[in-house]
Formats: structure tokens, C-alpha cells, sequence
């Protein structure tokens, strides 16, 4: 029923008129608001670093400088969640007075914030055709044509730009870039020879990467998937240097080019030829290496960050965006506590899968740093020594270590009831009271003990912490102190471990200063493991076999048997088992004269073979199928022992052991004993030739 | 009689223009192999070096500007698509529809803009020389800048398609960009529509928010499908309501344009169910129809995944399941 005084046809003429406006009505979130077309972009909050995604979506539960939800692939987006400029404010320059269409954006190099001057490429050309899609920009509106990047490299024609870095001390980049009012882009048309003198002059270079490819299969082959140098006319990283030995990469030998889409490295080129980080144009899936191409990936050695790393602080709907674009910036020194050790002093968080991550941020909590070649990671256990950074000017009155099961969710605020924290005690050296006097730290229970512990919600006094950290508290230094070491296996039998000591956690360091209460704006995952390697009892734990000539297993030789054909080489067979088995070694002992030792291993659970060629029966579990009595390996005790082998009674020693980190603390000291934990069984035997 | 008179004299000129050469036809590639793509053709997203038999030029790396067919066929490297500019250098392959075999036509983008500056990467091009700016392809949406061009299927008859192009032949860059309208003046007289989609997202200059998951006709100025209604439900496609474009990266449907017969790649890969690949052929609103590595295994490369760039379909008017792909398609151990 209609309302009686809109008559059929003013109806019919309001739905024409609103039709005929509709085309017209910006969808709401799907455009930028114009009341907020010229709101300044944090540029500062990608002062870590930045990046782009191959597509457009909608971000949830953030909330960007110009109220607009959407994001496009052309915008600069921050590793915690903020839009630092969208694409009409990094081409500004070209469309002063108005709002420039979404250029895209495929590559990029902060240089500077405060102006700030930004190097970046676009998808697509410029309308005015002031600039190509293969051209690098700076925001100030300066140009350095395609051309002019690849002429060391013979390449006559506009070939793209898909990544870029400058290289060179920041000085001088900015030096060189601040000369480039002085030269057009048509001058470098002109003369491209040009930029290749400009960058010796000021000793750098720009590392770039391009969309196409060249002279494939000449000694000028130049692919997409290649790390170039503008300033020496070079390939610094061929596509195959680039992935591992595994993956197929390079034309012609391995067979693919797998592109080479975003590139980031420090900029000094010693260190950055050691820690380059990229993305791909396309994924694979190997049988050992597997990636996509949004994630991230480090020189040679797999994955540095997920694509869900860097997108998940925006909550998109997909898991996947894709990656295009990626800086990393020179960020300033920390101003805010953050914990950047786990499990000793040697190994950052950043070296954990989950390691840093955003709050609720995934990760499997397993170490993977420089200090192990486990490709699963390393869990930790007994003592987790726990470390990071609690400036003392910042008025900062008490820290803590919070945790939580990880899968479940963040507390909503600080210091909640709820969520435990980790509790150290420390025994503090303090003045000697007699002769040579100095410092000591007295014997546990001595009267003379002085102690610094947490609460039992694991908040540290700080004041307490500095002073006795610098040696006013006590007269005596302790530097020895870190912000908490987690007791994760009860070892001191106070009940200050986590509900599970094989438990997967989340960490993160809660503080409260002037302001009030603190946490971190990231996490910390770390996989626990206190359970010990086991082998089966005897007889199944370890056995003997003599290995027949062809190979096949002979007869047993039992405990305190003997072996009486005169064979010398036999098979190890064992079964052992650990939730994170590392490596098994064996030993053979004895002989005449009586000093023959013969060491078999380690074989770890990710080596080809356990020793013996065609022989791989352990995985990252222990030995395999589980439950089962394998063979290990043979051994050849006459080639081992030499002529000590004689008809004589031998000892064989089998070693399992454990691959987490543990470390001991008497409460002073946190000492690394990673290597110190397996399981051990031997058997005795005799055989002689 | 006078109206009759010169409809008749239109359908003669027409007709006409079918037989008549393009101008600079003796400067088409001669495209040996192009009738193996003559159902089904492909590029990749990078180049590859091929294990199956040596290509007939003796060179095996593929180039992701080459076109590929089925059984590790190269149909045409991208020199030979692009041998009516002389173009020695490899330009890419963006989009392309296999238009006639016996006629050597086929209509393509490239990656990489022409180094003589004789057209863009968003530029439609023939290999008879046609080459309609992206500029004008994009003049009834309104939008006046290079949007690139990243997917192509031409709708009409083929007669009627190839009439255009040999027209579109004649016509000169400058006078596209003079005359943008000429362009759907052709499109009418042919009968003749060209679905495109486009590598960057308008959402303001432009008569309707175009995506670069939308698929676009160049002849109506309309979406002909939208990014949300490419994909089935479960997946979050379009914007901004369901929160991703995914992008529409090659896409073929049938000549009389039934959208039900649409197949296509993203630009992004999806995880969660049903989930896909940026590789894959996609069925409108129904999942994979083929894998990556279905399409690239003939050739035995190195890896399982190559990416999709461009994707020919000679698809039947009717929308059904591609029967007759797994036939074409030889399967490797």
C-alpha cells in the first residue's frame, strides 16, 4: 500500500531518479571517504617496515588513518596492522591538487620517513605517461627510468620492475637521490649510461629484480628471477643461488624460474649478500621444500615469515593475499620493554616459528636459528632462561612474563587474574664479610643469602631488578640476571611450572610504569618437552645380528653371548622412541689390546642413512615403525678396531638423544646442558675373527 | 525498398570484408603449429625448461610468453605471436583467445609494453596487426588511463570476429585515441562484444567500481560477471562485502557468451574449502575443473606448478563439463 500522497508517477520518478544517481554513489567502505582524501598517512608506523599484497580486500578490526576499511594492492601497509600510505599519497607528487588513480605498487625501499622519501614501482603506467610501470619513483617526484637500469645489462627496452633495494650507506643513498631534481627522466633516456656513474659516484647501488626476461640461454641471460645491479651490471643473486638445492630453480640447468617478486636485504653490501629476504611469483611443493608466493623467504633456507604473518594483523577474511612489495626499514632503538630471548642467551625470538608474531598470532613455538640444523626446530625444556629488553629510564615499577596455553585466546587486558606469570628467584651475590672480602653469593639457606623473587603472579619489582642488576642494591653487580628463567619441569619442586611440561605456550612480557599497565604488541610461541627419550627394554631395546655376505640378518648374538664364526661385520638393530628424537650414536669397547674404541654415529633422525648405505629407519620420533625393532646399521668390527680386534669379549654402548634445549640454574646462573639428556643401554658380547 | 536496398548493401560490404586480406596480412606469422591450440590453449606464469619431446623449434625452454596447448604442444612462441611488429624480445603473454586457426588469428595481451612503443601491455592485439588501446577499450566504463589487460575471450560469431579484427587491422593507434567510438561502431556492425579483465582496481574514476576480479564488457560498458559471483559462496570473493578480490587473471567462456560456460583463473590462491590455486581452471561458481599441473605435466617440468596466465577454451554454447579435455589434455605418469 502506498502512501497517499506519492502518487504512482512521482514514485516512478524517484526510482528513475535514483537510479540514474546510483552509478554515481561511491560504494561506502569500497572507496576512500572524501572527507578523508587528505588525512596525513603514519608514515612513521612503517618505520620497521613495509609491504604490499597482490590483491585488494577488506581489512577488519583496525582502524586506518583515513577510515577506510578497504584495502588496495597499491597501498604501504606495516607489519602490526597499519596503512602508512596509500597509493595516491606515494604518488602524490604527480597529481598535485587532485586524487591520482591506484597505480598498484611492485616494489618498494623506504629510504627515509620524516620527509618521507619513498622508492617504489607501480602495476600500471601513469596516465600522463610521465612515468612507466617499469620506471623506479621516489615520492618527491623524481624518476629513474627503466631504461636506465637495465642498460649495464644490454637491455634496450622497458622490462619492468618487480622489486628493488638500495645498497649503500644511508648518506649516500640519500645523496644520490637528492641529485635527481637535476636529472629528468628524459635526460636519463637520453644518456641511461648516466645512472651507472651517478651510483659510482656516490658509492651505491639499487638491487632490482625486473618482470621479464632476457637472452635466455646466452652468457646475457638475464630472468625475471634474477637479483640484478644497476651499478655494476651484474646478476648478484642468479635465480638458482636464490632457493635450495632442492627446489628446481634457474634456466637451464635446474629448470624453472620461479620470479623473483619482492626483495629486502640490510643495506650494507657485505651483510646483505648473507641475509637476503624475497618472494617468488610462484609457489612449489616439494617433497622437502615447500612455499607459496606470499611468504617470505630467507637466502637459500626456506621460509623467514608466512604470508599470514604479514597479513594477519589486518583480519582479512582469506588467509592469503599474496605479496608484491616489501621494505624493511631502519627502525630506531626499542623505547618499550620487549622480551627478545628465549632459551639461553644465544637464541631470539625471531628464530622461533612463532617466535614474534602478533597477538593470537599462529606458530609452532619450535627454534630454528643458527645454532641447530633440526629442520623440525628445537621445543626447550627444564629451564627456559627468558630475556629481553626493560629500559631503566622509562620509569618502568614491575614486569612480569605472562603465558598462556597456546589456541587460546589473549587476555583482554593486563595483569589479568587469570593468566599466570613466570617466577624466578635469584640468589644475589652480595659483599663477603671477611677477608679477602669482595663479593660472593653465599651458600643456599646461609644466613648471609639475599634473595630476589618474583611474586606468585610472576611480577618482578623492577626497582629491585635495576638496582641489583647494577650492584646498588647489594654493593655487588649481578649480571647474571635475566627477566625471569621458567622452571618448566618443577625441577625445584616449588610448583612454579606450567600446567603441561610438554605443553605448547604463548609468552609475552607484561610491565607497569607512570601510564599505567603495559603488554607487548606481539607474542611469543615456544613448544615445551621435558620427556626424555626411551629405548625398550631389554631384549628389544638393542640387539646384535651377524650380517650374512649377502646382506640378510644372521644369526642373533645374545647378551653375554658369543659369536663364534668369525664374523666381524654385524647389524645393529634397536627401538627407541621421543616425542623430539635428535640422534642415536653407538660405541664399541674392547678387544687387545684392551684400548680399542669405535664410535658409530651420531646419525641423525634427518641424515639420508643411519651409517649404512639404503638403511634409514629413524624419523623425528625415534626409530620407525613405532613399537617396532629395527635395524639402525651395520658395523664392520675388524675395519673399526683394527688389529685389536681379537676373539675377546665387547661392550656396545647406544646413545638416544634428545633434541630440546635445557639449561640448569642454581638460581644464579643459567647454564646451557642441551647435550646432556638421552637414554642410554649397552649389551656385551664376544665374537673374535 | 530503400532501407532494404541498403541493408543489403551493408551485409555485402560485411560480408566483404571477410574475404578481403588484411592490409598488412603478408606480415602475419605463419604460426606452424597454432591448430594444436586450436581447443585448448595456455601460458604459463614463468618460464620453464620442458623434459617432454623437444619442441619442433629445438628449444626447451618454454617461455611464459609462449602458447601452449595440450600433449606439451607450443603453438606459438611469443615471437611468432608477435612477428607483425618484428618484436625479437619476449614480451609476455597476459591474455589471449585462439580466434581461427586456418587464419593464423589470435588475440592476446602481452606482459610488457612494445620497446617501439607501438602498443602497451594493456593494449588488445591480433596477431594481424590489430592493436586497440587499452584506453579505448575501457571508454564506456569511463576510465581514461591503462588499466592492463589480463584476461580476453572475444563473444560473437567467429566469422563476425574475425571481420572485426580484420577491420581493427586498418585502424591506426592515433585514430583509436582520436575516435574512441569507432571502436563500437565495429562491435555493432560485427556483432561483436570483447570481455576483458583488467590488472588494477578502479574504484572512483570510473561509471561503476570496476575490480580487477570483475569481468568486464568492453562493448556495453558493464560487468558481465562480478568477482563475488566467480566463485562459489564459501569463498570470500568480492568486495567489499565479502572481503577479497581474488582476482581474474585468464578466463574463457563460450563465443555466444553464456556465462554459465565461464572458466578462469584468480590471481591468489585460496586455502580454506574449497580450496584452489592461482593455477588452476576454475569453473564459474563451481571449483577446479583442472589442476596446475594437469595442464603443464605433458611437458615434464621441474616442478608441479607453473602458474596460469592466459587460458583459450573453445567452449560448446551450452554450459557443460569439459568432457573431452582429458582427452586432449595427455596425461604423464
Amino acid at each position: 500500500m502506498l502512501p497517499k500522497r506519492l502518487s504512482p508517477q512521482k514514485l516512478l520518478m524517484l526510482v528513475a531518479v535514483l537510479c540514474l544517481c546510483l552509478p554515481t554513489v561511491p560504494v561506502a567502505s569500497a572507496s576512500i571517504p572524501a572527507a578523508e582524501e587528505f588525512a596525513t598517512p603514519p608514515v612513521a608506523a612503517c618505520a620497521n617496515g613495509a609491504f604490499s599484497t597482490e590483491e585488494d580486500f577488506i581489512a577488519r578490526d583496525i582502524k586506518p588513518f583515513d577510515g577506510n576499511l578497504y584495502i588496495s594492492d597499491g597501498d604501504m601497509l606495516s607489519f602490526d596492522g597499519q596503512v602508512c600510505m596509500r597509493n595516491q599519497n606515494l604518488t602524490a607528487a604527480w597529481f598535485v591538487g587532485a586524487v591520482g588513480p591506484d597505480l598498484g605498487l611492485d616494489a618498494l625501499d623506504i629510504l627515509e620517513i620524516g620527509k618521507p622519501t619513498v622508492a617504489f614501482s607501480t602495476e600500471v603506467d601513469d596516465p600522463g605517461g610521465r612515468f612507466t610501470s617499469g620506471d623506479l619513483l621516489f615520492t618527491p617526484g623524481w624518476v629513474i627510468p627503466n631504461l636506465a637500469l637495465v642498460y649495464p645489462f644490454n637491455i634496450r627496452w622497458d622490462i619492468g620492475l618487480d622489486g628493488v633495494q638500495f645498497i649503500g650507506k644511508i648518506d649516500n643513498i640519500l645523496r644520490f637521490v637528492n641529485t635527481l631534481p637535476n636529472h629528468p627522466r628524459e635526460q636519463f633516456l637520453q644518456n641511461p649510461g648516466m645512472l651507472q656513474a651517478l651510483l659510482k659516484e656516490y658509492s651505491v647501488d639499487i638491487w632490482f629484480t625486473v618482470e621479464g626476461t632476457a637472452a635466455i640461454g646466452t652468457r646475457s641471460q638475464v630472468l625475471d628471477g634474477d637479483l640484478l645491479s644497476a651499478a655494476t651490471g651484474t646478476i648478484v643473486f642468479s635465480q638458482a643461488a636464490l632457493l635450495p638445492a632442492d627446489v628446481p630453480a634457474g634456466l637451464l640447468q635446474r629448470g624453472v624460474d620461479f620470479g623473483l617478486d619482492a626483495v629486502v636485504t640490510p643495506r650494507d653490501p657485505d651483510l646483505a649478500r648473507k641475509a637476503l629476504f624475497f618472494s617468488t611469483e610462484i609457489l612449489y611443493q616439494g617433497e622437502k621444500t615447500s612455499f607459496t608466493d606470499g611468504d617470505v623467504l630467507r637466502l637459500g633456507n626456506g621460509i623467514e615469515r608466512t604470508n599470514w604473518d604479514l597479513i594477519q594483523p589486518f583480519h582479512p577474511v582469506a588467509d592469503f593475499l599474496g605479496l608484491d612489495a616489501l621494505s624493511v626499514g631502519n627502525p630506531e632503538p626499542p623505547k618499550d620493554p620487549n622480551i627478545q630471548k628465549l632459551c639461553g642467551d644465544q637464541r631470539f625470538v625471531s628464530e622461533f616459528d612463532g617466535g614474534l608474531v602478533p597477538i593470537n598470532g599462529a606458530g609452532s613455538g619450535l627454534y630454528h636459528g643458527v645454532f641447530t640444523d633440526d629442520p623440525r626446530g628445537q621445543p626447550c625444556g627444564l629451564y627456559v632462561p627468558i630475556d629481553g629488553f626493560v629500559p631503566p629510564a622509562a620509569g618502568v615499577t614491575k614486569f612480569r612474563v605472562a603465558y598462556r596455553p597456546a589456541g587460546t585466546a589473549a587476555p583482554g587486558a593486563v595483569d589479568d587474574p587469570a593468566t599466570p606469570g613466570v617466577r624466578t628467584r635469584w640468589r644475589l651475590a652480595v659483599p663477603r664479610p671477611f677477608w679477602p672480602f669482595g663479593c660472593f653469593i653465599p651458600p643456599e639457606g646461609s644466613v648471609l643469602e639475599q634473595l630476589l623473587e618474583t611474586d606468585n603472579r610472576g611480577w618482578m619489582n623492577a626497582g629491585n631488578w635495576f638496582s641489583a642488576y647494577d650492584g646498588t642494591l647489594t654493593g655487588c653487580v649481578n649480571h647474571n640476571l635475566r627477566l625471569a628463567v621458567w622452571d618448566t619441569n618443577n625441577s625445584q619442586g616449588l610448583g612454579w611450572n606450567p600446567p603441561d611440561p610438554n605443553g605448547h605456550y604463548v609468552l609475552w612480557l607484561e610491565w607497569q610504569d607512570g601510564g599505567g599497565l603495559h603488554r607487548e604488541p606481539v607474542e611469543h610461541h615456544l613448544q615445551l618437552d621435558n620427556k626424555l627419550p626411551t629405548i625398550a627394554p631389554y631384549p628389544n631395546g638393542l640387539q646384535v645380528y651377524v650380517n650374512n655376505p649377502d646382506g640378510t640378518r644372521g644369526s642373533q648374538v645374545v647378551a653375554c653371548g658369543s659369536e663364534k664364526t668369525g664374523a666381524s661385520k654385524f647389524q645393529i638393530w634397536g627401538q627407541f622412541a621421543d616425542d623430539y628424537y635428535s640422534r642415536f650414536s653407538l660405541r664399541v669397547v674392547g678387544g687387545g689390546p684392551p684400548t680399542a674404541i669405535a664410535y658409530f654415529g651420531p646419525h641423525r633422525w634427518w641424515d639420508p642413512t643411519d651409517g649404512t648405505a639404503a638403511i634409514k629407519n629413524t624419523d623425528d620420533t625415534g626409530t620407525t615403525p613405532n613399537l617396532t625393532t629395527v635395524q639402525l646399521r651395520n658395523i664392520d668390527m675388524a675395519a673399526a678396531l683394527g688389529s685389536a680386534f681379537t676373539t675377546c669379549c665387547y661392550l656396545l654402548d647406544l646413545w638416544v638423544y634428545d633434541a630440546s634445549i635445557r639449561h640448569a640454574f642454581d638460581k644464579v646462573v643459567a647454564t646451557d646442558v642441551s647435550g646432556d639428556y638421552y637414554a642410554y643401554q649397552p649389551i656385551t658380547f664376544g665374537a673374535g675373527p | 525498398m530503400r532501407k532494404t536496398k541498403q541493408t543489403i548493401l551493408c551485409g555485402l560490404l560485411l560480408c566483404s570484408l571477410l574475404f578481403i586480406p588484411s592490409a598488412r596480412a603478408d606480415e602475419q606469422a605463419v604460426l606452424a603449429n597454432l591448430a594444436a591450440c586450436k581447443e585448448f590453449g595456455f601460458s604459463t606464469e614463468e618460464d620453464f625448461v620442458t623434459r617432454g619431446p623437444l619442441p619442433a623449434d629445438g628449444n626447451a625452454v618454454i617461455s611464459d610468453g609462449d602458447l601452449l596447448g595440450p600433449n606439451h604442444a607450443v603453438c606459438a612462441r611469443n615471437a611468432e605471436l608477435l612477428a607483425f611488429w618484428k618484436i625479437p624480445e619476449d614480451l609476455g603473454l597476459d591474455a589471449v583467445d585462439v580466434v581461427d586457426v586456418e587464419r593464423n588469428l589470435v588475440a592476446f595481451s602481452t606482459e610488457l609494453d612494445d620497446p617501439g612503443r607501438r602498443f602497451t601491455a594493456g593494449d588488445l592485439l591480433a596477431t594481424n596487426g590489430a592493436a586497440i588501446p587499452n584506453t579505448v577499450l575501457l571508454t564506456r566504463f569511463q576510465v581514461s588511463h591503462n588499466m592492463g589487460l589480463d584476461g580476453l575471450q572475444l563473444i560473437g560469431s567467429v566469422s563476425g570476429i574475425i571481420g572485426f579484427l580484420n577491420r581493427a587491422a586498418e585502424v591506426s593507434r592515433a585514430k583509436w585515441l582520436e575516435t574512441p567510438d569507432l571502436l563500437f561502431q565495429l562491435l555493432i556492425d560485427f556483432k561483436v562484444d570483447i570481455w576483458i579483465s583488467t590488472e588494477s582496481t578502479e574504484l572512483r574514476a570510473a561509471k561503476v567500481p570496476i575490480l580487477d576480479g570483475d569481468l568486464l564488457s568492453v562493448g556495453s560498458g558493464t560487468i558481465v560477471v562480478h568477482q563475488a559471483d566467480l566463485l562459489p559462496p564459501a569463498v570470500p570473493a568480492g568486495l567489499p562485502a565479502r572481503g577479497v578480490d581474488f582476482g581474474l587473471d585468464a578466463v574463457a567462456a563460450s563465443r555466444n557468451g553464456d556465462i554459465r560456460t565461464i572458466r578462469f583463473s584468480t590471481e591468489i590462491l585460496y586455502r580454506k574449502t574449497p580450496a584452489f590455486t592461482d593455477g588452476d581452471v576454475l569453473k564459474k561458481g563451481d571449483g577446479i575443473e583442472y589442476l596446475n599441473s594437469v595442464l603443464v605435466s605433458p611437458f615434464e617440468p621441474y616442478a608441479r606448478f607453473l602458474g596460469l596466465d592466459a587460458l583459450h577454451v573453445n567452449l560448446p554454447a551450452t554450459a557443460t563439463r569439459l568432457g573431452y579435455l582429458p582427452s586432449v589434455l595427455k596425461k604423464t605418469p
